[in-house]
């Protein structure tokens, strides 16, 4: 009888023997995905994708974030299963269920934010990784480690330890761990962005070099620059579906901008001119630090109108989320000043921004919109449970909330089993109505909008736009941030584009083609594009 | 290739938890029997004197009910403190500033005062002290960043400190030799019911505690600690200062450790001493520890706590018995009791969870 669980033991099999140079010819296809689908509680993040990575060459895959491109790598790394499609390592069909299995068939990815053990030396860590000895792993390894840094000028002392060493250096030790483990095909997950521009050359001088020996890389990135430096062919992805794979030779910047930031034919919204009125929202010369301290929103200044629609276009990362949690107070400004209808804001607590009458649709909904665990009327009430009718001086009015959820339900079109049912239970789209239907209630001066429709079905990124235009309506200044430039285009007044924390250009939406918003998003100033 | 896969369940049902809280303890039963009968016991005797100890007859459900006033005390302000993610291991710690506050104002407060309000008095300050001392773990922790196990725990020993300061130092009753202070005057001594230990006045205060909690699930307060303890961030943006809601609970459950401090004094030792806390040979820990038990065994919930503090002031009792009678040490007790809690927090994480076989492609 075959045992139908796998037994680590017995599944073991012998070290990969590491050879200096990939057993295949240069040019040959080593790995190959079809028609890869995946989805994620209903949402699609691949779609049908096709594609395939050879001997000796490096292949960009590019795309905005949430486009799919890790997702698509983590299936081909066995983290995933994807739900329909084949992959053929070596022109035969695999299947890839765990990166052990991905590692095995000499499949090596070099994650983001991979993670190591600061006090564990250089050695160590590879021989974690890589060695099977059970006694001094890193003793061992060390000799491996000098052939491979010798042979690709990876230098990197396998004495020092991990806390000692910079960005580049980590990753340097995360990428010979990788070749350590026998790697043929390489997949690096935006490899560059923790690395200093020099490190950034050195990197590419290796990868060049290991291309040359027959090894096959994925670099999966979102800049532009990179992919015309480095890679070979390149492949865009846009909203999980492949656009096109072409030869980098045949690519310029611009048609990479317009493929990757593509345009959306599925439908519209329409958006009828509104009188704009008094100024609602000022920023002047704003400074935010980011998580680990760094300038994370640099010199930015802007302003928004009664019935006006600010969009905030830009990759994911360039200082989009600090910059809206200093205008809804929950991160500090360091610099600038912030005015809400003339009164001055800056560093004023959460609190007191939501009475001013400012309203927040978080980028992480789940995270920050909601309290998952409780159910959908307290959840309606978030915002307002402190006020009649929803409170008395001491205890909350039930049977006025249980009104408000049941007019807000119908209102906005929330499907959930019933009012008293956790908050948890909803779909994405659902869960973005519900946070909607609470913040739009009420007076409301302006509307803070983080990737409001990211990852949402058609018809609720459709009435989610329309919600939006309608607080445009009733005068309400809104400011929008979003990745998805159709809609940023199709919502927005005025457009300011944020590259690395700076605003690269503020422009009427109306006088600005994708492709020029494309460039701006990708570092290139307004006054330059002119 | 099938693999096994643990995946989280969305919502556990009502009935599925009950039933594994069930099982848990019959687990925990069984492998109890196992430990007894290895001790040449008889399992079933052990279990059923164990319950009549506890639970059978007016005088052994007298003296659980007298072990379930302090537990319940503090299992309700833990389980709100719980409830905000306040991890105050400071119970006993509180509960000895309670008793130390009020034993003060009975023996040395100025004034002349009518006995209920000298009564009065000394349950508001035993609030206020152990209410205080648990506040400034909450403080420290919003300012500096202290981490809120480690500062109450510490605080604990403080006190504990602080009470043999006081019982062999300038509080210790004149001429009697022994580590205690004068007895408390006969005025401020809690009644209890006829016959028993059950200073019910104490009891009184918690059945209020109780059905006031019950009440907080629909106040402001309550919500705002509920939003808070499911989810700070949202909680953060909704204008909840965390700095209140964590000072909050902490007085709360701090004050109502303090409150069992100050019925214990004055409703069972009639004097401070080492051990008001409950600590001492006779028990597992003190009742700050136990209630600690006692909060997650009723799931946070006043009601579920109250019920916890009955259930584990019963064992407590009944394995004293058991003790007396059939000679089996405490410690096997204790052992039993530990395994039904462990089985009962591991049944109740496994009831987040199913298993599932995932047949490979």
């Amino acid at each position: 009888m075959k045992i139908p669980f796998k037994i680590p033991i017995l599944g073991r099999k012998k070290e990969r023997k590491v050879t200096a140079v990939p057993e295949v010819k240069i040019g040959e296809t080593v790995a190959e995905m079809r028609g890869i689908t995946k989805r994620f509680l209903g949402m699609l993040a691949n779609d049908h994708v096709d594609f395939d990575v050879q001997a000796g060459e490096i292949h960009a895959l590019l795309g905005e974030n949430g486009a799919g491109k890790t997702t698509l790598m983590n299936i081909l790394y066995g983290l995933y299963k994807p739900d329909e499609g084949e992959i053929r390592i070596r022109s035969k069909n695999v299947n890839i269920g765990s990166p052990k299995d991905a590692i095995e068939l000499g499949i090596g990815m070099v994650h983001q934010l991979f993670k190591q053990v600061p006090r564990h030396t250089v050695a160590e860590t590879i021989a974690l990784a890589s060695s099977r000895d059970f006694f001094f792993p890193g003793s061992k390894v060390k000799k491996r480690i000098l052939r491979i840094s010798e042979e690709f000028g990876l230098k990197v002392d396998p004495n020092a330890e991990i806390w000692q060493l910079s960005a580049a250096e980590r990753q340097k030790v995360e990428i010979m761990k990788v070749l350590c483990r026998g790697a043929e095909i390489l997949i690096l997950d935006e490899p560059t962005s923790t690395l200093t521009l020099q490190g950034k050359r050195e990197l590419f001088s290796r990868l060049k070099e290991m291309k040359k020996k027959g090894y096959a890389i994925i670099f999966i990135t979102h800049k532009l620059d990179e992919v015309l430096e480095i890679s070979d062919r390149v492949t865009v992805l846009k909203k999980g579906k492949k656009v096109k794979t072409l030869p980098t030779s045949k690519a310029t910047k611009r048609s990479l901008a317009v493929w990757m930031v593509g345009r959306e034919v599925l439908f519209r919204v329409k958006k009828k001119p509104v009188k704009k009125g008094k100024t609602v929202l000022e920023v002047k010369k704003l400074r935010v630090l980011g998580d680990k301290g760094e300038t994370a929103v640099m010199n930015v200044s802007f302003s928004i109108r009664e019935g006006e629609i600010l969009g905030i276009a830009g990759i994911g990362g360039s200082g989009q989320r600090e910059l809206i949690e200093a205008l809804t107070g929950l991160r500090k400004v360091v610099e600038g000043e912030v005015i809400l209808s003339e009164k001055e804001m800056t560093n004023a607590s959460p609190r007191k921004f939501v009475n001013a009458g400012v309203a927040y649709i978080p980028e992480q909904r789940i995270e920050v919109g909601i309290v998952p665990t409780m159910n959908v009327k307290e959840n309606l009430i978030l915002k307002d449970y402190r006020v009649p009718p929803f409170s008395g001086r001491v205890f909350l009015n039930y049977s006025a909330i249980s009104r408000n959820a049941e007019e807000k339900i119908s209102r906005y079109n929330i499907i959930t089993p019933s009012p008293d049912s956790r908050a948890s239970l909803l779909s994405g789209g659902n869960i973005q109505r519900l946070i909607l239907a609470r913040e739009t209630s009420g007076e409301l001066k302006l509307l803070i909008a983080a990737y409001p429709t990211y990852g949402l079905d058609v018809g609720s990124i459709e009435s989610i736009r329309e919600l939006m235009l309608e607080q445009r309506r009733k005068k309400g200044a809104i400011l929008l941030v979003s990745e998805d430039l159709d809609e940023i285009m199709m919502m927005s007044d005025r457009i300011a584009v944020m590259y690395e924390g700076k605003i690269m250009g503020i422009v009427d939406a109306d006088e600005v083609s994708r492709e020029e918003i494309g460039l701006m998003m990708t570092g290139t100033p307004w006054g330059e594009i002119l | 290739m099938l693999r096994l896969k643990i995946v989280k369940r969305v919502v556990p049902s009502p009935w599925l938890e009950l039933g594994i809280s069930g099982l848990s303890i019959v687990i925990a039963l069984l492998v109890g029997s196992l430990l007894l009968w290895t001790q040449g016991f008889d399992p079933l005797h052990i279990y059923l004197t164990l319950f009549s100890g506890a639970f059978g007859g007016f005088s052994a459900l007298a003296e659980t009910l007298t072990k379930t006033i302090p537990l319940l005390l503090i299992g309700e302000g833990l389980a709100i403190a719980f409830k905000a993610r306040a991890w105050n291991i400071g119970a006993p710690g509180q509960m000895t500033i309670g008793a130390i506050t009020g034993t003060g104002v009975a023996l040395f407060f100025p004034f002349d005062l009518p006995a209920p309000a000298s009564v009065a008095l000394m349950f508001l300050a035993g609030f206020a002290a152990g209410g205080g001392f648990a506040a400034i773990c909450a403080f420290l922790n919003n300012k500096i960043g202290l981490d809120m196990v480690i500062g109450t725990l510490l605080l604990n020993y403080v006190a504990h400190k602080l009470l043999l300061y006081l019982v062999y130092g300038p509080w210790q009753a004149p001429g009697v030799g022994f580590p205690y202070t004068a007895p408390l005057p006969a005025s401020v001594c809690l009644p209890t019911l006829a016959g028993t230990r059950v200073h019910y006045p104490t009891l009184i205060i918690g059945i209020a505690v109780v059905l006031m909690f019950i009440l907080l699930r629909r106040t402001k307060l309550g919500y705002e600690v509920r939003v808070f303890g499911e989810n700070p961030t949202a909680a953060s943006y909704a204008g909840i200062s965390s700095f209140k809601i964590m000072m909050l609970v902490m007085i709360i459950s701090g004050g109502l450790a303090g409150l069992a401090g100050v019925g214990e004094v004055a409703g069972i030792h009639h004097m401070l001493k080492q051990g008001v806390d409950g600590s001492g040979l006779a028990y597992v820990s003190s009742y700050g520890y136990t209630a600690i038990i006692v909060a997650w065994l009723g799931r946070r919930s006043a009601l579920g706590s109250a019920l916890a503090a009955f259930f584990i002031a019963g064992i407590l009792i009944g394995g004293h018995g058991v003790q007396l009678i059939e000679g089996i040490p405490y410690a096997m007790v204790t052992a039993i009791l530990g395994l039904i809690l462990i089985s009962l927090i591991g049944g109740a994480i496994l009831s987040r969870y199913r298993i599932v076989l995932d047949g490979g492609r």
